[in-house]
């Protein structure tokens, strides 16, 4: 007899066909509605008899294949000595997780050793040698009892499963294109072999590149990319934060058709704004993203002194990816897994690469463009103690300089910082947080190291000290800002809230969680509950923007602007909610202003297209509407986005507003 | 009949502190009509409670509101990650006492890192920065002479930040039967 969880798995699987995950988004929430009904019964009655005892019982009378051996994995009993995550034990957490991780308790990690319990095929496959096993976790932290016996209720899924690795094109490092007006690039997206961490994985790639090609234009060009799909799932390209034309915006369902394996889309890409802006697949980005399909696009002033002098540049791309001995940890195939937190990933990439050095010479004044194209990971970056300064974000460069320290940067987000390595040697660039523990109730530092920095001695040439010592103010963006201070004050337009539904979650999952509620930290700096994160799926979790006016949720919401219209948009972070957390909010299509956290104006303004709304926290948004079309505004947190938090709304030349009548 | 007295004479003063409350804690987010979502940024705002071991202090209340220091970023973090907030103590019904001045001090939990804040002004008000993750709140009465490393007079008022409430799961709860010792806690 196979466990109800199990049947559960297979049953969903039968419904919910391979196909379905690559539909568009609204095609996609409608047919998870039609399935509810049946899902709520069989989920209902799994958890009525998912007693500890009932669990074990219907586990143990698994087939070989799938079994769970619970007489090894009974957590009131666990023995460390049987325990084996593959590449990702205890043991090896803080050189898995980074070189320079700090040991949160100051345990002896070394004396746990967890050199025998196998995890590789823990629940069912989905068909073939794929099956879950237990996600890469921090063993000195218990997971909560019973948790080892739940898997998500999705099937596992990884591209490319069964392909022969050595097939595959090996990946080179991205190249730049430079694109002038009226220029094509051929763009193809396809299965590669990928060495990270001296493991070769299938992973994705735009043109066999990692990250794709980085696009160089100046301001004010358009260039045609001609699209082809050659990977295993259907896909689009989204030009994230460009204000172009609204039919190559690459939302599926909304601006186009997704593409097919093997079928072809021709974009028109315009780039109005100066700065650095990337591009990536706007279907499953928990997979597509996470496996590769990611690239910059660097859209260069036409005037010179726009930016300071440099020495050089650096185009940085920020990720993680989850992978243990197993290879890379599977992900959900009808639905995303780990929606709660979204998938933190334990190897760090800068530009694709878990060893990525670059070098200087002493005094260099290096511009970085820092992108974070993480699923769900907030990075705090530092240069090892070098003066950095930010100049500009999203979408324009701020309305003058500031010092900085380290630069907080949230997935999507983009900042563009010079920083001046003034003395000789390896400076780490890393990421920097104060993770939590929540079985201590600590903070505790974590350090990892995004990439090395070699200095050399030689003397920088020009010497561009005096000028990068000065903080500069831009006029320019001050003007462009004080047409729209006039709607500073006036009253929200549009009130959203931050939260989330739940339903059939563990029971453990429930009950850890209403009693974890005394502290709800403002960001998610780690993964500090990893099973539970894992064993919630799009099947159990909604994240919710809701309009507090309407009481419209999600794609239930569509708003309509004319041309031209100024919007003021309030969104707050519901703290009570079942499980609070940040949320980057991305607008497409049009460009904004921060005005204010939690009531304190913002005295710097800059342009941006994705900004970060804590815990508790309320922020309002004024959007410049100036952009026709069928627009999105989501969460980009992936696992966010694909359970449901995201809305729609239309900028029209000609027709009505929301606000027509008031 | 004693007992309706008695409680007449108490609610002017539970009201009197209750409108207090209100008082110090105000904010510019929470004042504004538009706002009317359920919880806001007081959701980590520190409550400040009397000790009552001061004349005067008896029906004083008190806050620290907390607000993420200036940021190019929104979210203002230290080079090693620790949110950097900027803190406004306001008191309210507290009276000066006749020798000495009220000082503010942070603390870590086991006070191995304390901050000297400095005095209440005349308003009973004074403001600083914070990057602890976790922090108590001091007032303490101190005579002259009082910057020191840490507070040596009584201390009147205390509170806790909202990380603080973040404990351990050790031993009660869903992991009350674990065995928490493999996991390295005697």
């Amino acid at each position: 007899m196979v466990s109800f969880r199990t049947s559960l798995v297979c049953s969903m699987a039968l419904t919910d066909t391979f196909d379905s995950k690559y539909l568009d988004m609204p095609v996609f929430l409608s047919r998870r509605t039609t399935r509810l009904g049946f899902t709520l019964i069989v989920m209902a009655l799994s958890l009525a008899i998912s007693s500890p005892s009932a669990v074990a019982q219907n586990q143990s009378e698994k087939p070989d294949s799938t079994r769970v051996d619970h007489s090894k994995m009974d957590h009131s009993k666990m023995d460390h000595e049987k325990m084996d995550h593959g590449a990702m034990s205890g043991s090896d957490r803080v050189s898995a997780d980074s070189a320079d991780a700090v040991n949160p308790s100051g345990m002896d990690h070394s004396a746990m050793d967890h050199g025998m319990m196998d995890h590789s095929m823990m629940g069912p496959s989905s068909g073939g040698e794929l099956a879950w096993r237990m996600p890469p976790m921090d063993m000195s932290m218990p997971m909560t009892p019973g948790m080892m016996r739940m898997l998500p209720t999705t099937s596992p899924f990884l591209p490319g499963d069964g392909v022969d690795v050595s097939s595959l094109p090996m990946a080179m490092p991205s190249q730049v294109v430079r694109m002038a007006d009226g220029d094509t690039l051929q763009l193809e997206a396809g299965l590669v072999r990928r060495t990270i961490a001296g493991r070769e994985y299938v992973m994705y790639g735009y043109n066999n590149q990692y990250p794709g090609p980085l696009i160089r234009v100046d301001k004010g060009a358009t260039v045609v990319v001609d699209f082809t799909n050659r990977i295993d799932q259907a896909t689009t390209i989204h030009w994230h934060g460009l204000r172009l034309d609204n039919r190559f915006d690459g939302v599926p369902g909304v601006t186009q058709a997704a593409v097919q394996t093997g079928q072809h889309f021709t974009y028109e890409v315009y780039f109005p704004d100066e700065g650095v802006y990337w591009y990536h697949p706007h279907v499953r980005e928990d997979i597509q993203q996470d496996l590769g399909l990611y690239g910059n696009m660097l859209v260069d002033p036409l005037s010179t002194g726009y930016y300071s002098p440099v020495n050089r540049e650096e185009a940085l791309i920020l990720d993680d990816i989850l992978v243990d001995g197993g290879g890379i940890f599977p992900y959900g195939e009808s639905q995303p897994v780990n929606v709660l937190m979204g998938r933190f990933g334990n190897v760090m990439l800068a530009n694709g690469s878990d060893n990525y050095r670059m070098e200087v010479r002493r005094d260099d004044v290096v511009r970085f463009y820092l992108t974070n194209v993480a699923n769900t990971r907030t990075f705090n970056v530092t240069f090892g103690g070098a003066r950095a300064k930010v100049v500009a974000s999203d979408v324009s460069r701020y309305e003058h300089e500031v010092w900085v320290q380290s630069v907080p940067i949230a997935p999507a987000e983009r900042y563009i910082v010079e920083v001046q390595f003034d003395k000789p040697g390896d400076i780490a660039i890393t990421n920097s947080i104060q993770a939590i523990d929540h079985f201590r109730g600590e903070f505790y530092p974590h350090v990892d190291t995004l990439a090395m920095v070699s200095v050399s001695s030689t003397a920088a040439s020009p010497d561009l000290t005096e000028s990068f010592s000065k903080l500069r103010e831009y006029p320019a963006v001050t003007e462009d800002v004080e047409r729209f201070r006039k709607y500073f004050d006036r009253p929200p337009d549009h009130r959203l809230e931050l939260t989330l539904n739940h339903r059939n979650l563990p029971i453990e999952t429930v009950r850890m969680m209403e009693i974890d509620t005394l502290y709800v930290p403002p960001m998610e700096w780690n993964d500090a509950m990893p099973m539970m994160n894992w064993q919630s799926s799009g099947n159990e979790v909604t994240w919710i923007l809701r309009d507090l006016d309407t009481g419209s949720e999600n794609m239930d919401i569509h708003w309509s602007f004319r041309k031209g219209e100024v919007t003021k948009i309030r969104i707050f972070n519901d703290p009570k909610s079942f499980h609070p957390m940040h949320h980057p909010i991305h607008v497409h299509g049009q460009r904004y202003l921060v005005l204010s956290i939690d009531g304190v104006p913002n005295e710097n303004l800059v342009w941006k297209d994705t900004a970060i709304v804590p815990v508790g926290s309320t922020m309002d948004l004024l959007v410049d509407m100036t952009n026709p079309g069928e627009w999105m505004m989501h969460c980009h947190i992936a696992e966010h986005l694909q359970a449901g938090m995201m809305l729609s709304f239309s900028v029209s030349d000609t027709g009505v507003s929301d606000h027509d009548s008031q | 009949m004693r007992i309706e007295i008695l409680l007449g004479l108490i609610a002017p003063l539970l009201l009197g502190a209750h409108i207090g409350r209100h008082a110090a804690g105000e904010r510019v987010a929470v004042a504004d009509p538009m706002l009317t979502c359920s919880a806001g940024p007081e959701y980590y705002r520190i409550d400040l409670v009397s000790t009552r071991k001061l004349p005067g202090t008896y029906a004083a209340s008190g806050f620290v509101d907390v607000q993420y220091a200036r940021s190019p970023f929104g979210v203002a973090l230290s080079p090693t990650g620790q949110y950097v907030y900027d803190f406004d103590v306001k008191l309210a019904d507290v009276k000066a006492q006749p020798k000495g001045h009220y000082v503010v001090w942070l603390a870590t939990p086991t006070l191995q890192d304390v901050q000297h804040v400095g005095p209440l002004s005349a308003q009973f008000e004074v403001s600083g920065q914070v990057t602890f993750n976790k922090f108590l709140v001091v007032v303490s009465l101190e005579q002259d002479g009082y910057d020191t490393a840490r507070w040596t007079g009584p201390i009147a008022f205390r509170g806790l930040s909202r990380s603080g409430k973040m404990h351990t799961s050790i031993g009660h709860g869903l992991f009350q039967d674990e065995p928490c010792v493999q996991y390295g806690f005697n």
